[in-house]
């Protein structure tokens, strides 16, 4: 009996083969914590195009666009001929039948698109007339090709016995599989949708679903035969349990590998959350442990019952090594295909019926293999490096643009600043602000400002990490009420906890019998008519019911406990107890450093974390700061304002040679995402000789966040042209509000370009909500250590939202979670399609239906030899950069020259000579457009 | 005073099929309809059914007594007849008025939640076409009006859990729902069939006299009568469709299967009450299938890991109540709870999306709350989980008992091909 290559260690093996897996397993943890990452993680040490080639046949999923929308995208003039050349690598140009080139032949595949995917359309359309070729050149094809065998594109190779079994018209094993497993697991990884769950799930999975089993006697249909299996099973462990499955199954050894990760594939939602909850186990609520292999060795259990009835069915070995070359009905090969590609060519060329006719067999082959040389993913590949193209030479053109047009630098103080995320979606928000006043400077920094916290708020039962996901933080920082208010806050704990069991008892009640009857009868109506006001009003009842909650349940006023005295004292979880004098001086130096903002500091800077809040939105969390770990950044930034107001940190700074005046005062705020309101923190203790100039940055604000609300509202299909920026900010809070509502914001829907350099880069352009924008001095600068800071954090962080963005759009079913519309949240862990699916992961169609799949284009601010340094000694953003899963360029710090890394070396790039339009203000620029806009100069915001 | 009464009936059932027919007749004659015209057409339409309902409700408080308002006779023979007739009673008033405020709530919610989404017009349309058929089953003073609504009501109900048409599950669970519907349906034909034998006339109005017929005839009538109503409200043992009709996008599901369709069956029971109240045996099995189902409901609720499945669990168990409440009589009881949760389901489907955000406003509570514990011993309690997390496997049951029928129709399937080779007719196009 083999059981793998090594017989005594059944374990080792499977450990290999699951860890293999794993790459290909999405790696998503519970839906309430939603971190963007990159679904092709494990492949980054590849180049990018040939780890989507090696995946694409892996998921059965799509890695571009596909070519109709791409040659639509071309007809449209998104991707123009030139693009199309410069993309197309060079090849060897050996003279083809009918005049033709390789490279020709590749150009008329692009462009024309001649092979036909649907026969029988072409057919239909043939018929109709709607598609009319040169009837003798048609028919000269048709005969000429009459001799040749029409081939079909080969049938993907079985991975295992249901891929045949289907084909040879069994019932799909992977229905009653499928159905028991999505349920198993739904309950042993609830963390508390259900009133009761999977007894014993505290032993594992396997352990607990084979008690359940066995308890209740309760079988899926075609596998009775469990109960036997269980018997001799019982005591064994997942992994000989794998082993024996396999053996059952005739797997041979060298086979296992590949047949593990098809298997696992075939629910990859669930799998990658097994796996996901087994390497994180910190992610998971419920006293479950998570592991893979267990998973695996339940399926397998069941699969090995379930297709040995339904190799019964059709009378076809269970034995793997035979099943798997067992003849399948295949779909015969179209020959009209090859007509139809020979006329199209023929076309092209201009030759005529006489000339196809003429054709020689080799003639024939020469021609077919240079269209072969050329497959589908290899086209898709040259599409989308044009349609990068095409969006990298106008953003190019438009920094070179307005680095001519640049203002003089202004030496005066600033009136205030205003540092936010480096976020896209803040950009909107920043040019606003510029609009308004020369003297309004704007920054971007990765959201959690630096301070990796584990935070507890008020009302948060335990910490969680406030930093970005790579990031485990050493220091626990906890929201206080002050003194005068510690009776307030006992007030508000009674009162929210007798509010939440009420609202517990009552939610769980309706599940029952005589609660649900009871609160049908008694509070029905009432609730009906809240169910009415919400949907008729979202807006004033959403408000209404915040003023409500307030007044019933108080919140004390409140400080962060951020100053730690004795350097050891640590909290109950074993963390540093808030930070020190000099980790605040340490922390706040470093972030002043890396904006460049240590000359002539404002009297003012408002420092703004975002998140964002919706209603009825399982991906709530997807809106809110990546780099807070998929949190609300308002902790942070409220952190950091309070830890650089002391005086003591001050005076530190000053040893560092960083000057910030007394006169400085700093403010922590939160905006929201979605509907632009803006919090802030602390303002009771702001010094009065500050109102006054704090009044003009929030009236700023006030009318930024307007503006920023009305540059967002263009995108919304159903938000009318043309909104002032009051009525905009009413229809951002009506989204937020709505229960109804499947879009309260696009998120970075639209993000793809991030430019790190100083502001003066940038100022005054518009670039549309699509660009990162990371406040960088190349000048304070000389050893590249903020550079190298800088990239290690946004380059992993900016990548990951870009390439979530990018797979989930380019096959949403596949890496998606499809349309929202029928979503089903289940064990609070996810959300699958309708009554039973896999769990689904990736973002939903709404999130990413305005997305333009590109490759993150970074333009950094320093010298190619800068760049080579830091890529140097950052191993993960060597492989972003260099396997070209970002596209870099260089703008010189001093020349403003530009170079683009393409090919492992930067190459000097000239941009464009295009003349960009200037406009007064942005929304002259916008104002009557919904699609993607190109850059364009704002006379008011060039500062 | 009747014609007003008569003008705001007709434009409660009239309305929105009227904004169907027009969505539909302007997409097919025009280049398509745009989602500004479809949404203002049925709401349109739904806004008029709803003051209708209301003008109804407004007039019938002010004077109630339970009257008919003939429209016109369809069909008249010497003992028969088929009139077009509306039936207004604190039932008939209470159930159209909450349908029509709950069909034009859904319509107002899905305008801003199926923008952009595929099958925009076909979601209205269908909305339009429930909306009228819910108020006709609402209103009917007659069996054979009161059917066409309930006909109307199955097949948008049916083509609502498959509207993603693409995905192969949505597809099955639609025709498990509309499977269910059709084979009970049978029962409620021949059941209108027998009434018009046995009194002429279908009208609500002389269902009054089921007493006088012969035991053995009422007890027949009641349970071809009861059968289409159980598999309406998914009753055992007919509940299987309902958890896999959570296929559609959510305001159709919150509609549906949380607050109205669930609900038609029990109304047609309280519309035919009278001969309900003739056939005891009928009546002892309507109690026992609904505290069945009720027990069964809120069992297998408890285990559900997904919102959507612990709703329809949950929803099972108070039909299966209120089946039990109108069987054993207590109709009035019946008809406040019906509306009662009606109204609290369509919020909780609504907002079935907010699960884990409710569950972080709420506390996270990692382990219910003792008292929801069964009071059984441990190995008792593990056997009723596994049993309610696996549904008590009604689906396979279910497939198992229609088994016969896939072997019938397969073998019906291939004597027809047998007697087309035998007509040579093979090779034509059929």
């Amino acid at each position: 009996m083999a059981t793998g290559a090594d017989p005594t260690h059944p374990g080792d093996d499977l450990l290999a083969w699951l860890a293999h897996a794993a790459h290909v397993l999405p790696n998503q943890g519970p839906i309430g914590v939603f971190v963007h990452h990159n679904p092709l993680h494990g492949f980054q040490h590849l180049n990018f195009h040939d780890a989507a080639a090696q995946v694409a046949p892996l998921r059965g999923a799509r890695v571009y666009l596909d070519e109709e929308r791409f040659r639509s995208e071309l007809a449209a003039g998104r991707i123009e001929h030139r693009d199309l050349e410069e993309a197309l690598p060079a090849t060897p140009d050996a003279p083809l039948p009918l005049g033709l080139t390789v490279r020709g032949i590749r150009l008329l595949l692009l462009e024309r698109g001649l092979q036909v995917a649907d026969p029988q359309g072409l057919r239909y359309q043939l018929a109709v007339g709607t598609v009319r070729p040169d009837p003798a050149r048609w028919a000269a094809a048709e005969r000429r090709l009459a001799a040749r065998p029409a081939v079909a594109p080969p049938a993907p190779a079985p991975r295992r016995h249901r891929d045949v079994l289907v084909l040879l018209g069994a019932s799909d094993p992977d229905v009653v599989v499928h159905a028991e497993l999505q349920r198993l697991s739904a309950s042993f990884l609830d963390e508390g949708q259900a009133l009761a769950h999977l007894p014993g799930r505290e032993q594992g999975f396997l352990s607990a679903v084979v008690q359940s089993w066995l308890a209740a006697g309760s079988w899926p249909r075609g596998a009775s035969g469990l109960a036997s299996d269980l018997a001799r099973t019982s005591t064994l462990g997942a992994e000989a349990i794998v082993a024996e499955c396999l053996d059952a199954l005739g797997v041979s050894p060298e086979l296992r590998a590949d047949f593990v990760e098809a298997t696992l594939l075939a629910l990859p939602g669930w799998a990658g959350m097994f796996g996901r909850l087994e390497r994180n186990p910190e992610e998971q609520h419920a006293p479950a442990p998570a592991r893979l292999a267990e998973f695996l060795a339940v399926r397998l259990l069941l699969e090995r019952q379930v297709v040995a009835g339904a190799c019964r069915e059709v009378g076809a070995p269970l034995d793997w090594a035979r099943l798997r070359t067992a003849p399948v009905p295949a779909e015969p090969a179209d020959p009209i295909v090859a007509v139809a590609l020979l006329d199209g060519l023929a076309a092209a060329a201009g030759a005529d019926a006489a000339a196809v006719e003429r054709l020689s067999d080799p003639e024939l082959d020469a021609l077919f293999t240079a269209v072969d040389g050329f497959p589908v993913l290899a086209r898709q590949r040259v599409f989308q490096e044009a349609y990068e193209g095409w969006y990298r030479r106008r953003i190019l053109a438009g920094l070179e643009a307005q680095r001519r047009s640049r203002p003089p630098p202004r030496v005066a103080r600033p009136l205030a600043a205003f540092v936010f995320c480096i976020d896209e979606r803040e950009e909107s928000i920043r040019r606003a602000l510029e609009e308004q006043d020369a003297g309004f400077d704007t920054y971007g920094a990765a959201g959690f400002f630096g301070v990796a916290i584990d935070y507890q708020g008020l009302d948060d039962v335990r910490p969680a990490a406030y930093c970005p996901a790579v990031v485990v933080p050493g220091h626990e920082v906890r929201e206080e009420p002050v003194f005068t208010q510690r009776t307030l806050l006992q007030t508000r704990q009674r009162l929210r906890s007798v509010w939440q069991r009420w609202l517990r008892s009552l939610s769980g009640g309706t599940r029952a019998l005589l609660g649900g009857a009871a609160q049908s009868i008694l509070l029905g109506p009432a609730l009906g008519a809240r169910t009415a006001g919400q949907v008729l009003a979202p807006r004033r009842v959403t408000a209404a019911s915040r003023i409500l909650w307030n007044t019933l349940i108080p919140a004390p006023a409140t400080r962060l406990l951020s100053l730690r005295t004795d350097p050891d004292q640590r909290t109950r979880s074993g963390k540093l107890e808030g930070f020190s004098t000099e980790e605040k001086v340490e922390r706040v130096g470093n972030l002043l450093v890396n904006l460049g903002l240590v000359r002539a500091v404002p009297p003012v800077v408002v420092v703004l974390g975002h998140g964002s809040t919706s209603l009825n939105n399982p991906h709530e969390s997807a809106h809110d700061c990546g780099a807070c770990g998929g949190r609300q950044g308002g902790a942070n930034a409220r952190l950091f304002a309070e830890m650089a107001n002391r005086p003591e940190v001050r005076a530190g700074l000053r040893l560092r040679g960083i000057e910030v005046p007394a006169d400085t005062w700093f403010v922590g705020a939160l905006h929201d995402t979605a509907d632009d309101s803006i919090r802030y923190y602390d303002l009771d203790r702001l010094p009065q000789t500050h109102t006054a100039a704090f009044d003009r940055c929030h009236a700023a604000l006030e009318l930024a966040r307007r503006e920023s609300a009305r540059e967002r509202a263009r995108r919304f299909d159903d938000a009318p042209l043309g909104l002032d920026p009051e009525q905009a900010l009413a229809h951002v809070e009506e989204r937020a509000a709505s229960l109804a509502q499947p879009r309260p914001e696009y998120g970075h829907c639209t993000n793809a370009v991030a430019v790190v350099g100083r502001r003066s880069l940038t100022r005054g352009l518009f670039l549309d909500r699509r660009a990162f924008l990371v406040t960088y001095d190349p000048t304070l600068d000389a050893e590249h250590r903020v550079l190298e800071r800088i990239l290690a954090a946004v380059g992993p962080v900016g990548a990951g939202i870009n390439l979530e963005y990018w797979f989930s759009s380019v096959d949403n079913e596949a890496w998606g979670c499809g349309t929202k519309l029928p979503h089903n949240v289940t064990g609070l862990v996810g959300v699958m399609n309708g009554h039973a699916s896999d769990l689904r992961t990736g973002l939903p169609l709404q999130m990413v239906e305005l997305h333009e799949p590109m490759r993150l284009l970074l333009i950094v601010e320093a010298t190619p030899e800068a760049l080579g340094v830091v890529v140097g000694r950052q191993p993960e953003v060597r492989d972003l950069v260099v396997n070209e899963w970002v596209q870099v360029v260089s703008v010189d710090p001093e020349t403003g020259a530009m170079a683009v890394f393409r090919g492992g070396a930067f190459h000097p790039w000239i941009p464009d000579e295009a003349a960009l339009p200037t406009v007064a203000r942005s929304v002259d620029w916008y104002g009557a457009h919904r699609a993607h806009l190109g850059p364009a100069l704002v006379e008011a915001g060039r500062g | 005073m009747a014609d007003a009464g008569t003008a705001l009936v007709l434009a409660t059932v009239v309305g929105p099929l009227a904004a169907a027919l027009f969505c539909a007749a302007w997409e097919l004659g025009t280049a398509g309809a745009s989602e500004r015209l479809v949404v203002r057409a049925t709401t349109g339409g739904l806004l008029v059914s709803f003051l209708g309902a209301f003008g109804t409700l407004v007039r019938y408080v002010a004077a109630p007594v339970p009257h008919e308002l003939e429209l016109a006779p369809w069909i008249r023979m010497a003992t028969y007849e088929v009139p077009i007739v509306f039936h207004l009673d604190a039932f008939s008033v209470v159930f159209s008025m909450l349908a029509a405020a709950l069909t034009l709530l859904t319509t107002v919610f899905s305008a801003t939640y199926l923008h952009r989404e595929p099958g925009f017009l076909r979601f209205f349309v269908l909305l339009g076409l429930f909306g009228g058929g819910v108020q006709l089953v609402a209103l009917a003073g007659a069996l054979d009006l009161f059917f066409a609504g309930w006909e109307l009501l199955g097949v948008s109900s049916a083509l609502f859990i498959g509207f993603y048409k693409d995905r192969a599950e949505p597809v099955r669970s639609s025709i498990r729902a509309f499977a269910t519907y059709r084979a009970c349906d049978i029962a409620f034909f021949l059941g209108i069939v027998a009434t018009h034998e046995s009194f002429g006339s279908t009208r609500l109005s002389v269902l009054t006299a089921a007493d006088t017929l012969p035991l053995g005839e009422r007890t027949l009538l009641a349970a071809l009568f009861l059968l289409p109503a159980l598999a309406k409200s998914a009753q055992l043992p007919f509940s299987s469709w309902l958890p896999r009709a959570m296929e559609g996008p959510t305001p159709s599901s919150a509609l549906f299967y949380g607050s109205l369709s669930v609900h038609a069956g029990l109304y047609l029971l309280l519309r035919i009450h009278p001969v309900l109240d003739a056939a005891p045996l009928v009546e002892f099995t309507g109690v026992a299938l609904g505290l069945a189902t009720a027990g069964y409901g809120s069992l297998v609720a408890r285990a559900q890991t997904d919102a959507k499945s612990a709703l329809a669990f949950a929803t099972l168990a108070q039909t299966g109540l209120i089946l039990a409440e109108i069987a054993a009589g207590f109709t009035t009881l019946a008809l406040i709870h019906l509306v009662g949760h009606a109204l609290l389901r369509v919020g909780q489907y609504l907002r079935a999306p907010s699960t884990v955000h409710d569950a972080h406003h709420r506390g996270h509570a990692e382990t219910a709350p003792a008292w929801w514990e069964l009071p059984l011993p441990p190995a008792v309690r593990a056997r009723v989980f596994t049993w309610s997390l696996h549904r008590f496997r009604l689906d396979e049951w279910t497939e198992r008992a229609v088994a016969p029928l896939w072997w019938v129709s397969r073998v019906l399937n291939q004597a027809d091909g047998r007697l087309r080779r035998w007509l040579a007719l093979e090779g034509e196009q059929w």
